[in-house]
C-alpha cells in the first residue's frame, strides 16, 4: 500500500505539508510523518510528489492533518527608522530613553515620550532599564490607505534565567579580576 | 565603492531552530501566559492547525510554526523591527530551556523591485554566465542560485574539518514582485550541539542568536549589496 503526498514548494520553503494518522487494526494508532514532507526540498521550486512505500499492509489512511502556512497579511509595514532604546527615567506623563539607531547606525540620543504613546498591554513592561523599539515608518492598509506611524513596542523576554544571573557574575568576576580588583 | 542595492520592496526575517520540540504546547495563548506575546495577539491570532505533530498560527508580526523537529519564526509584512522576532525566539528558547536543540539558522529574505527585464536579465546573466549553456537552450536565463560557503574565520584554509555552520545565498526572480522583480535569501545555519546529544538544552541556541544576529543580518545587507554591485 502506498500513499502520495503532494508537497508545494514556494521559495524552497514548504507551504503545505500532510500528516498521515494510520489506524492498524485494533493494535492502536501509528502516526507516520513521511520524512520526505521535512524541508529536504529540491531547489528547482517545483511541485514535488513523494510516494511513501513503507506504510503498513494492515494500516488504513485516516483523514490527514494538513496545514497551509499563514498567508502574509495583505497590510505592510515599511519602515523609515527605527531604533532600539533603554529606560533611563519615568515622569508623571512622560519617560526618558536613551536610543541605538538601528537603521543607520551613529551616536546614541536620547528621547522623551509621553506615556499616551506606551501600549496598554506593555504600561507593566515600563521599568528603568527596560528595553524598547521604536518604529517610524508608513503602514499601507490594503484599502490603499497610507498611514505615516510612530511604533512602540517592549522588549518581552522572560525574566532572568539563573544561568543567565550565573553567567552575568562569572563575566563580572572576569571583568573585575582583568580590572585588578578582588571579589570584594 | 560601495553600490547600493534598491531599496527592497518586502523583507522578513526567519529564526530556524532544529531540535525536539512539542507543538501542543506552542500556541499563542501559552506564548502570552509566558508574556512573549500581548494578551491580544493572542486572542487574535489566527490559527491555522494544533495538532500532535504541527503547530501553525500567526500573529500580527509573526508566524511560528511548530514540528516536532523544527520550530520556524517568521516576520510579517506588518513587523516594525526585527529584534522583536530575535526576542521572541530568545524568550521561547528561555522558557523551554531543556529542549534539545542542535541548529539555529537565521534567514534574512528580501525582494528588491527591478527597473525593467532587462536590467534583471543583465543581473542574471553576471551571476551565471549564459556562454556555457547557449547552442543547447535559447537565450539561457538564471531561474535559481544557490551558493555556499563557510563564514569566513571558521573555515580553515586546507583544512578538512567542518565549519560550525553554513551560509547559503539564494537568488531568484521574485514571485510577489512579479514580473521583474528579485529575491536574495541569506540562510545562516550554525551547529550549536551534536544532534544525538539529548542533555543539551537551549543554552547553545541562545548564545548563537544573541552573539550573531545583528552580524548576519548585516551580512545579509552586505552579501546583497555585493549581488547588485556584480550587475
Amino acid at each position: 500500500m502506498s500513499q502520495s503526498v503532494v508537497v508545494e514548494t514556494f521559495e524552497r520553503e514548504p507551504r503545505e505539508a500532510q500528516v498521515i494518522e494510520l489506524v492498524e487494526g485494533d493494535g492502536g494508532t501509528l502516526r507516520y510523518v513521511p520524512p520526505a514532507v521535512r524541508p529536504e526540498l529540491k531547489p528547482d521550486g517545483e511541485l514535488e510528489a513523494i510516494c511513501v512505500d513503507d506504510v503498513p499492509s494492515t494500516a488504513r489512511v485516516v483523514p490527514p492533518a494538513i496545514w497551509r502556512s499563514p498567508d502574509a497579511p495583505k497590510d505592510t509595514f515599511q519602515s523609515l527608522q527605527r531604533w532600539e532604546g533603554v529606560v533611563t527615567r519615568i515622569d508623571d506623563d512622560s519617560f526618558v530613553g536613551r536610543l541605538v539607531d538601528l537603521s543607520n547606525g551613529g551616536p546614541a540620543e536620547e528621547v522623551e515620550l509621553p506615556l499616551t504613546d506606551v501600549p496598554a498591554e506593555d504600561h507593566d513592561l515600563l521599568e528603568l532599564g527596560a528595553v524598547f523599539y521604536w518604529a517610524i515608518g508608513y503602514r499601507d492598509e490594503v484599502s490603499g490607505q497610507r498611514q505615516r506611524v510612530s511604533a512602540l513596542r517592549f522588549r518581552r523576554l522572560p525574566v532572568w534565567s539563573a544561568s543567565e544571573l550565573q553567567a552575568a557574575t562569572e563575566r563580572a568576576s572576569r571583568v573585575a579580576a582583568a580590572l585588578g580588583r578582588g571579589e570584594g | 565603492m560601495a553600490v547600493k542595492p534598491p531599496t527592497p520592496e518586502l523583507r522578513s526575517n526567519r529564526v530556524v531552530l532544529r531540535g525536539s520540540f512539542n507543538p501542543r504546547i506552542l500556541q499563542p495563548a501559552w506564548l502570552a501566559a509566558q508574556k512573549l506575546i500581548r494578551e491580544a495577539e493572542s486572542e487574535n491570532a489566527e490559527i491555522t492547525i494544533i495538532h500532535e505533530e504541527a503547530t501553525v498560527f500567526a500573529i500580527d508580526w509573526a508566524i511560528i510554526e511548530a514540528e516536532r523537529e523544527r520550530l520556524r519564526l517568521a516576520t510579517t509584512s506588518k513587523s516594525e523591527t526585527p529584534e522583536q522576532l530575535r526576542d521572541l525566539a530568545v524568550g521561547i528558547l528561555e522558557t523551554l530551556d531543556h529542549t534539545p536543540v542542535h541548529v539555529v539558522a537565521i534567514q534574512s529574505i528580501a525582494h528588491y523591485p527591478m527597473a525593467s527585464q532587462e536590467s534583471r536579465d543583465a543581473l542574471g546573466w553576471k551571476l551565471v554566465p549564459p556562454e556555457p549553456f547557449e547552442g543547447e537552450i535559447v537565450r539561457p536565463g538564471m531561474a535559481a542560485l544557490h551558493v555556499n560557503g563557510a563564514r569566513p574565520g571558521e573555515a580553515m584554509e586546507g583544512s578538512k574539518a567542518p565549519a560550525s555552520g553554513l551560509v547559503t545565498i539564494s537568488v531568484e526572480p521574485s514571485h510577489p514582485l512579479a514580473p521583474h522583480g528579485v529575491f536574495i535569501q541569506v540562510d545562516d545555519r550554525y551547529s550549536v550541539a551534536d544532534a544525538e546529544a539529548a542533555n543539551v538544552g537551549t543554552g547553545p541556541a541562545i548564545a548563537c542568536i544573541q552573539e550573531n544576529w545583528e552580524t548576519s543580518l548585516k551580512r545579509a545587507e552586505r552579501i546583497a549589496e555585493r549581488i547588485f554591485a556584480a550587475a
